[in-house]
Order: C-alpha cells, then sequence, then structure tokens
C-alpha cells in the first residue's frame, strides 16, 4: 500500500505529461475526421481516420502487415548498428590519427555533403535487389552524423583531465578507452539519435525503389492501387517505429550515461560537507 | 642521497600569435629529500607551468629537470600529482579513481586495492569507495585526487593550488590534513598557491616567483615547528613572515 502511494504521484505526473500530447492528437484526427465529412473528400483522396484504423485493424488482424514491419525492422537495424559501429570506429582512427585526417577527412566531408540517397540506384545496382542493398544505404545515411559527433566528442574531451590521467604515466590507448571515449559518449549518442529517423530515410527509400515487401515498399504499391488508407498506415507505423527506437536510444543514454547532469539516475546527488 | 627534484636553468617560451611569451626565465629550484617546498607567486607567473614542467607534462625550453637524481624525459613514476581541479574522470567510482595510477603504470590491481582502501581512509573518505564523484563536494572530490596521488607510493608529490577553488572552510581543513598526511609519509613536495599564509603554513621553505617571465626572487626558510596547528595561524612569528612575503604582492 505504502509503495502504491509513493508510486501514484509519479504515474500521475507521467499520464498528465502523455495527457497534453494525446489531446492535440485526438483534437487533430477530430478535425481530420470532420474536415472528410464536411467537404465529402473522396476516399482515394483522404480517407477518415475510420478508414485508416480499420486498414491498420485489418492489416494486423490477417497478419499481412507483420512481414512488412518485420523486413523493415531487420533492414534498418542491421544497416543502423553496421553504419554507427563504422562512424565510432572512424570517428575515433580519424581523432587519433593526424595521418589518416590529412588524407581521410576530407574526401569523407565531400561526400557528407552529398544527398546519401541520390546514391540509392548505385547502390542498388552493386548490392542487388535484395536486402543487402536497404541495409547498405541505411549504413551509409546514418553513418555521418555519428562519425563527425564522435570525432568532435573525442576532441572536446577536457584537456586538463588528459594532462592529469598523463602525469599518472597514460598510455594512448588508456586515454582513448577509459577517458576520450566516455568524455565523447554524451556526442556519440547525439548522433545514434540523429540516426534514428536517419535509418529509417534510408530505409524507406531503398524499399521505394525496389522491395517485395517492407513498410516502404507497402507504401509504394499501394499508391499503384490508390488504396490511401493502408499508406497512411504504413506512414503511421513508420513513425511508431522511429518513436520507439528513439526512445530506446534515449533510455539507453540516460542509462549509460549516468554521470552526466540531467541524466536519470538511480542515486540521487546529495549535499554533503 | 639525490636531490628528490632539481630544476637547473629551466626557460620555456613558448609561440603564440602575438610572439613568443617567456613563461619561464633561468629557474633554479632544488627539493631535498623529504622536504615540503611551497612556490609562491602573483596568477600568471608561470608557477603551473613549473609544476607541469616538473610533472613531465610540458618540456623546457632550455635547461634540465632531474626527478630523483635522473633526467625526465616525461611523466615519471616517481612523482604523484594533484591539481587545482580534482580531474577525476566521471564515469569511474572513487575507488576506481584512486586506483588510476595503479592501471596507468600496470602495477597489481590485488595489491593496489586494499591500499587504495586504506588512502580512503587516510582522507576521510572511508565510506565513499562505491560513490561518483558527482555525488562529493568539491572538497572530497580533491580529497580523492589526494588519495590518487599516493596510490603508487611516489618519493615526490607535485600539487598545483589544490585548494583555490575551495570554499575558505574546506580548505583550512585540507590545509591541516595535508599537513598531516605529509607527516605520515614524509614525501618531498612541491606546492603552487598564490597564498600566502598556505604557503608559510605547510612549507619549509617558500619561494617566491615574480610576474611573467617567471622566476624566483626570494627564497625563505619556514622556521615554524611542526606540527603546525590553527594556532599558528595566530602565532606572531608566523604573522611576522605572512607580512615580509607579502610586500612582494603590493603592487598585485
Amino acid at each position: 500500500m505504502r509503495k502504491s502511494s509513493k508510486l501514484f504521484p509519479q504515474l500521475w505526473s507521467l499520464l498528465q505529461s502523455a495527457l497534453y500530447p494525446l489531446t492535440s492528437l485526438a483534437v487533430l484526427i477530430l478535425i481530420w475526421d470532420q474536415a472528410v465529412r464536411l467537404w465529402a473528400i473522396p476516399d482515394y483522396l483522404l480517407p477518415a481516420p475510420a478508414a485508416v484504423f480499420e486498414a491498420l485493424y485489418g492489416g494486423f488482424a490477417n497478419g499481412s502487415l507483420w512481414p512488412h514491419i518485420g523486413v523493415t525492422l531487420a533492414e534498418t537495424f542491421a544497416g543502423y548498428a553496421i553504419g554507427s559501429l563504422l562512424a565510432v570506429l572512424f570517428g575515433a582512427l580519424l581523432a587519433e590519427s593526424k595521418t589518416f585526417e590529412r588524407f581521410v577527412y576530407p574526401l569523407l566531408i565531400g561526400l557528407q555533403a552529398t544527398p546519401k540517397v541520390a546514391l540509392g540506384p548505385i547502390i542498388l545496382v552493386w548490392f542487388g535487389f535484395g536486402a543487402a542493398s536497404k541495409v547498405v544505404l541505411v549504413a551509409l545515411v546514418c553513418f555521418f552524423p555519428l562519425f563527425v559527433n564522435t570525432i568532435n566528442g573525442i576532441r572536446r574531451t577536457d584537456p586538463d583531465l588528459l594532462d592529469a590521467c598523463r602525469a599518472f604515466s597514460a598510455s594512448r590507448l588508456y586515454l582513448l578507452l577509459h577517458v576520450k571515449f566516455p568524455a565523447a559518449a554524451s556526442d556519440v549518442f547525439a548522433g545514434l539519435q540523429i540516426g534514428v529517423s536517419l535509418a529509417l530515410i534510408g530505409a524507406v527509400v531503398a524499399e521505394f525503389l525496389s522491395a517485395q515487401s517492407g513498410l516502404g515498399y507497402l507504401i509504394a504499391s499501394s499508391s499503384v492501387s490508390m488504396s490511401v488508407a493502408t499508406m497512411f498506415s504504413g506512414v503511421i507505423l513508420l513513425a511508431l517505429i522511429g518513436l520507439i527506437g528513439a526512445q530506446i536510444v534515449r533510455w539507453l543514454q540516460s542509462y549509460l550515461i549516468f554521470w552526466e547532469p540531467g541524466a536519470h539516475r538511480a542515486r540521487s546527488r546529495q549535499e554533503r560537507p | 642521497m639525490s636531490l628528490a627534484l632539481q630544476l637547473e636553468q629551466v626557460s620555456l617560451t613558448y609561440a603564440t600569435r602575438r610572439g613568443e611569451i617567456e613563461a619561464l626565465k633561468e629557474v633554479d629550484l632544488r627539493i631535498a629529500p623529504g622536504e615540503f617546498v611551497a612556490v609562491l607567486g602573483p596568477s600568471g607567473c608561470g608557477k603551473s607551468t613549473m609544476l607541469k614542467l616538473a610533472a613531465g607534462l610540458l618540456r623546457a625550453s632550455h635547461g634540465s629537470i632531474a626527478v630523483a637524481g635522473q633526467a625526465i624525459a616525461g611523466p615519471s613514476r616517481r612523482s604523484g600529482v594533484v591539481f587545482q581541479k580534482p580531474n577525476l574522470l566521471p564515469w569511474k567510482s572513487v575507488l576506481n579513481n584512486v586506483l588510476l595510477p595503479a592501471q596507468t603504470l600496470g602495477l597489481s590491481l590485488a595489491q593496489a586495492r586494499p591500499r587504495a582502501m586504506e588512502l580512503l581512509e587516510l582522507v576521510g573518505l572511508a565510506g565513499f569507495a562505491n560513490d561518483y564523484p558527482f555525488e562529493l563536494s568539491g572538497g572530497m572530490q580533491q580529497r580523492v585526487g589526494i588519495a590518487r596521488m599516493l596510490l603508487h607510493d611516489p618519493d615526490l608529490l607535485l600539487m598545483d593550488e589544490p585548494f583555490a577553488a575551495l570554499d575558505a572552510l574546506s580548505r583550512e581543513l585540507l590545509t591541516l590534513e595535508l599537513q598531516r598526511i605529509w607527516s605520515t609519509y614524509r614525501k618531498s613536495a612541491l606546492f603552487i598557491t598564490h597564498s600566502i599564509q598556505e604557503a608559510v603554513f605547510l612549507a619549509d621553505r617558500v619561494l617566491v616567483m615574480s610576474p611573467r617571465p617567471g622566476r624566483i626572487i626570494e627564497e625563505l626558510v619556514i622556521p615554524l615547528a611542526r606540527p603546525r596547528t590553527l594556532d599558528t595561524l595566530h602565532d606572531r612569528e608566523f604573522a611576522d613572515i605572512c607580512h615580509h612575503l607579502r610586500r612582494h604582492f603590493t603592487h598585485a
């Protein structure tokens, strides 16, 4: 009983903070619904919210949506993981090596300025029409922000902290692993955060180009048959995946980087003499 | 027995956009084993630069630096350092921060761990081994820094205004504790400060530095008996020495 009374205010504030955006969402759906009725907008232009819900519900009920969700999730996750891993690795290498910086950095900056999705068709030619090309495009798209953030994070490590560790004969490897990487962690997570939405963009674009399944494919193929309600359900599912993904990254961040101010921590800061 | 620290005709100039800046000029410094030497100077006189040179973090433009009779080319395992900022790793627990020198110097952690716990007790943080730096006050963080400095049993303690960022009360308390800790181990110490009282209270010998380019303009042996206590601060002799040193800084 005591536990729940302690929990209750927290739950209430959580509910409250969720209540505000949910209210706006409800109002928005209401306006949408009324507009469709008022102006008698035809189904093939803008379906009523109920029709979209029906398409979603039907898709889940008959199981036709699951494979699409699964494919897009798998491609996005694989590409995101590979792209992020390479970004942190290359970022660390570049931040540590002058030679690497001189030879490679300018090229990477040039590549960064290119819209990566423009490479989509080329990647398709190179990696085929299967999952590989989607994974590669996703990896490419979410590589750059994280790469740049990793470099900046490592370079912004407090020089006094580095000096203090050097005074105790810390090796370069020790400084990188125990000082620079943790110091760069919040920048790395900022890059990971951006990467989530970019990864989804990459996956959807790749699926638009050529695919047999996936939410991008679902949206593109529904466009041919003019089933706008299905297209909307695809968009809604992508939005949900993006939201949940970003939330997972945020949660990981506050769990792993417990020392940063503002991080949610189990221990509370106490005033001590 | 060789000197704990010796700086011979050490100069340091560095290049900036507005030309070369002479931070130190022909500085001579000798610290005997077990001796506590304080270097007193106005801000920007290069006294922190001197400590970084002694710690092997900077290279002198001219002159030579030797720790325990050996010329140094980088950080020496014979010295331990504390800075004005605690400079603890925020992602490591208090215990692991104290253990840092053991990790960087490749010492046995099995032996270092009990020693770290002992040192934490010595600096009054026995119950805080598993806390993180952000959970500690500034004074406590600096105590962790002192424990870390002592972990690998260095012969030479290098301290760069370790109490400058603390409030007056913590500062007084830690000054007393530093004397106690120093008396326990009798290490050689180089203590940089801009507080006359702190220098006189702690040191066997006080060196006064001039504004840039920093050079040593006075050397004064402090004859006050140890252990010095809070009462020492109200001693006639203590006041006279402080007053005598004070005249160097009347323009500051």
